[in-house]
């Protein structure tokens, strides 16, 4: 190979346009733009986080935290460096005493995108402690156009070649500056009273809410899909109501019928708030420890009125129908190993024949306490299909070291990245080793022991008949003569049934034409081997009956 | 400072009546304990709900945030999510629309919601405007169609006991003038044929014509006559008013409106009434004396206490010292983090 010519190093750059993609939303759902804000507030140390959405109509959201707040300086220096921060996930948060600490959520430093993603404008107005100055921020994005809809406004995403022409123009006028501006910000410092000096708090209005948020929120592309469906669905007057609801509706949930309900179980799934105060996470039941996990967060978090916690119902430990019949827990054990320091996993798995909502079905992975997307019926990507019983399984796994794996929409993770992969083997194991063994073993037992009552059953039936037709020394006997056995034989003190014959299984729907047959033979209107004749004989007959075009 | 807050929620004169007028009837309704269930027309501030949760009328449930067996009506989704925001918690129930609406339309959509509700121990048709007003196209208003429905269905519903509290608009302008008339009939017809009421008319009002009673006080006149439509309404439903009081709030420094605030604790009643026949059709012309036996329990009662007028001219300032910290407190049950008042908004 020759080289030729002049050697040339050329900048590798991004265009403006994937970067005002990204700054115009990353998030998949309102959800989870909303738990960008609300980790915001978990690194700030607040231990309450409070959101109005403004339903039904959704013009207004208020996003309000006790957290340390900023300093309009540190604000400043935020949004003029937007995606650069200091945190790092995983580094400890020191709390006030009696608190457990916490480790960083965020890392990208981008959660003021999630505004961006969410609505035109927005009024971030903060306070630390100490003070009785704070600032307050009027922010406008500039990837928005404001349209007038039955009287109230809303912001629409500005057509892209007309933002790129206006960029354009921006171009010419600026300096060597890379960053690019994707709005403005308009700060002014404002007085609190003495009193208040130790109080602080960040509050974010937004303002102007985006019209397809608002139109997913509020169902109405639901109802623009179908006018005459109900537009004011059922009420509920707390967190526990709303799970119910989730759980009755089944497939219409999955369907996005219930956006806003929808809404706030995905944000009882993603924020680290405790579990609900029931029995299967008290103590001495075996989730206890995974009811600690999260309760030594301190973080409450309340949505229009209702307390978010994990979403469980008691009634989904208490289901008699469906009952929870195994519970895998797993407490720090080691999945990795870097630079001779271990990561850790706790998780916990629980076998239900049917779970509702159908959401919960899978696995939910946490890193710092956050989920990190919804509940992933893959189960990592487990490479062998176990069908239904991937329907039956319900969890979560808080690990650790996870930070580097998540991708920026804080989601999804990046399945190719090591610490991923290492975490996704050891679960494998344990799903091949542990888990679905002890399923097929538990899914099996039902049926046998079912099998087991209805022989209990055949043979007291018939030997209660044996009495009545006299014939009192014939015992009825269950035997093992093969599966290509006779169904029926007779010895001189007892009636032998082949339990290896497919009609001598005990099995449910079988066991009326065995007590028929058995009779038969008891009654001596035909002898054991006639059956297997006469069994021929009907299978020949019905063969003959479907070629004539019978159906039943 | 003043108290921050819409002008209806920091008002010293309605808060006077929550004290002095509703809360003693639903006392006397539950002995003290809290209401099984409560419906309110939910106004964002719901001031009524936090004060007799205050009161301990109201059960507030921490763990579920929400108030106990409310169930509040609100007039736009507006007031809605207001009333959301600015709540301790949540209601047990709480459906955006007209309540006129709601309770007479089957095809409404919270129509079947509401329903389930039923009977509900207290109900608080807190109105704003006049009761006598609404659609033309209706042979009457629908306010009294919807009063009707109410009571329908906590008959239906086997309600044996539950306290009304029902606010209108009263002054002359709102009253039609065949109301006015009609009023001043039934009185007169009632007088001629129950002694006992004309004893107590005659001694209360120191008049003996419904006319007289208008022309000397307008305001003993439209309380009467009210109280007394209410009574016979209930008397449809075999239901009586055990006890009834009437208060009237006068704004007459912020554009003269003039609100009756009437309530009544009301019971299944042991005597048979009349034959039904709607109110609502033969306003004015049946069950002459039936229900004086009733009024004579508010004209007692007015006799003994007088009219309650509360006046913004004469009483703001009073009130105001009186339950300015109070209100203040109402106002700041709501389960939002607390932002300091500052000066930047």
């Amino acid at each position: 190979m020759v080289t030729e010519g002049k050697a040339e190093k050329v900048p590798i750059e991004v265009s403006s346009r994937i970067l005002r993609h990204i700054s115009r939303g990353i998030y998949r759902t309102p959800a989870a733009a909303l738990k960008e804000l609300i980790s915001n507030s978990y690194d700030a140390r607040a231990t309450e986080v409070t959101i109005n959405t403004g339903y039904p109509v959704f013009e207004d959201i208020t996003v309000r935290d006790n957290g340390d707040g900023m300093t309009r300086e540190e604000f400043k220096r935020y949004i003029k460096n937007i995606g650069f921060t200091n945190k790092v996930a995983g580094d400890r948060i020191v709390m006030p005493k009696g608190e457990k600490d916490r480790h960083f959520i965020g890392h990208f430093g981008i959660g003021l995108l999630a505004i961006g993603q969410l609505a035109k404008n927005a009024v971030i107005t903060s306070k630390i402690r100490g003070s009785d100055k704070g600032f307050s921020a009027d922010m406008d994005f500039e990837q928005f156009e404001v349209r007038q809809e039955q009287g109230l406004e809303r912001a629409v995403v500005k057509d892209e070649r007309a933002i790129e022409s206006q960029e354009k123009e921006k171009m010419k006028q600026a300096s060597s500056d890379t960053r690019l501006p994707i709005g403005t910000c308009l700060i002014r410092d404002i007085k609190f009273s003495p009193e208040d000096r130790d109080k602080h708090f960040t509050e974010v209005e937004l303002k102007t809410t985006r019209l397809d948020v608002k139109k997913k929120l509020a169902g109405e592309i639901r109802d623009e899909v179908n006018p005459d469906a109900i537009k004011f669905q059922r009420y509920s007057g707390s967190f526990e109501d709303l799970l119910a609801l989730l759980r009755e509706m089944g497939w219409a949930i999955k369907q996005g019928q219930y956006p806003y309900e929808l809404l706030l179980w995905e944000l009882g799934v993603y924020c680290p708030v405790p579990y609900p105060e029931i029995s299967k996470f008290m103590k001495g039941e075996p989730l206890r420890h995974i009811y600690e996990l999260t309760k030594h967060y301190s973080f409450s978090v309340k949505v229009d009125g209702f307390i978010l916690t994990k979403p469980f119902e008691a009634r989904f430990f208490e289901d008699l129908e469906f009952p929870i019949e195994q519970v895998f827990t797993w407490k720090n054990h080691t999945y990795m190993t870097v630079n001779g320091v271990s990561r850790k996993v706790t998780g916990y798995l629980l076998y239900k024949r049917r779970i509702r909502p159908r959401l919960m079905a899978g696995v939910l992975v946490r890193e710092g306490g956050i989920a990190i997307g919804s509940y992933d019926t893959t189960y990592l990507q487990y490479p062998y299909n176990e069908g239904v019983k991937f329907t039956q399984l319900t969890g979560e796994l808080f690990a650790e070291g996870l930070s580097g794996a998540i991708n920026i929409d804080r989601n999804s993770f990046n399945e190719t990245d090591d610490t991923y992969l290492e975490l996704a083997k050891w679960f494998h194991i344990k799903l091949q080793t542990e888990v679905f063994p002890k399923i097929k073993a538990i899914s099996k037992e039902p049926t046998a022991k079912r099998r087991a009552e209805n022989i209990k059953l055949v043979k007291s039936v018939l030997s209660s008949f044996a009495t009545q037709a006299r014939d009192p020394q014939k015992r009825i006997s269950f035997e093992k003569l093969g599966i290509k056995g006779p169904l029926l034989s007779i010895e001189p003190d007892r009636l032998i049934i082949n339990q290896e014959h497919p009609d001598g299984s005990g099995s449910g729907s079988k066991v009326d034409k065995l007590l028929f047959i058995a009779a038969l033979v008891l009654k001596g209107k035909v002898s054991p081997s006639d059956v297997e004749e006469l069994q021929a004989e009907v299978e020949k007959l019905k063969k003959e009956a479907r070629k004539r075009g019978y159906q039943g | 400072m003043g108290i921050k807050g819409e002008p209806w929620a920091t008002c010293p004169l309605k808060q006077e009546i929550r004290v002095g007028l509703w809360e003693p009837f639903v006392k006397s309704l539950t002995g003290g304990r809290p209401l099984q269930n409560y419906l309110t027309l939910y106004s964002p501030s719901l001031m009524d709900v936090k004060h007799f949760t205050d009161t301990g009328l109201i059960d507030f449930d921490e763990q579920k945030n929400m108030y106990r067996g409310v169930v509040g009506v609100t007039y736009n989704y507006g007031a809605y999510a207001k009333a959301i925001k600015l709540g301790l918690g949540r209601p047990e129930m709480l459906l955006p629309g007209n309540i006129n609406e709601i309770l007479t339309q089957v095809k409404n959509r919270c129509h079947k919601q509401l329903l389930e509700k039923f009977p509900f121990e207290a109900i608080n048709l807190d109105y704003e405007d006049s009761i006598f007003s609404g659609s033309k196209s209706l042979p009457v208003s629908e306010y009294l169609e919807a009063l009707d429905k109410l009571f329908d269905i906590q008959d239906k519903k086997a309600c044996q006991r539950f306290c009304l509290f029902f606010t209108t608009r009263a002054e002359p302008g709102q009253l039609p003038h065949k109301v006015v008339s009609d009023l001043g009939q039934i009185i007169d017809q009632n007088l001629l044929i129950s002694a006992a009421f004309g004893q107590a008319f005659n001694q209360t009002y120191s008049v003996n014509r419904g006319a007289d009673l208008l022309d000397s006080s307008y305001d003993d006149f439209a309380t009467l006559g009210l109280i007394k439509l209410i009574v016979r309404m209930l008397s449809d439903r075999d239901y009586e008013a055990t006890n009834c009081s009437a208060w009237w709030l006068n704004r007459d420094r912020s554009g003269g409106a003039r609100l009756l605030h009437a309530a009544f604790i009301v019971e299944k009643s042991g005597l048979k009434s009349p034959p039904p026949a709607s109110i609502l059709r033969q306003y004015g012309s049946r069950k002459l004396g039936y229900h004086a036996r009733h009024l004579l329990l508010y004209l007692n009662s007015r006799a003994t206490n007088g009219l309650t007028i509360l006046r913004e001219s004469a009483h703001r300032v009073t009130l105001q010292a009186k339950h300015e910290n109070d209100i203040a407190r109402l106002l700041s049950k709501t389960y939002q983090v607390e932002v300091p008042e500052h000066n930047g908004k």
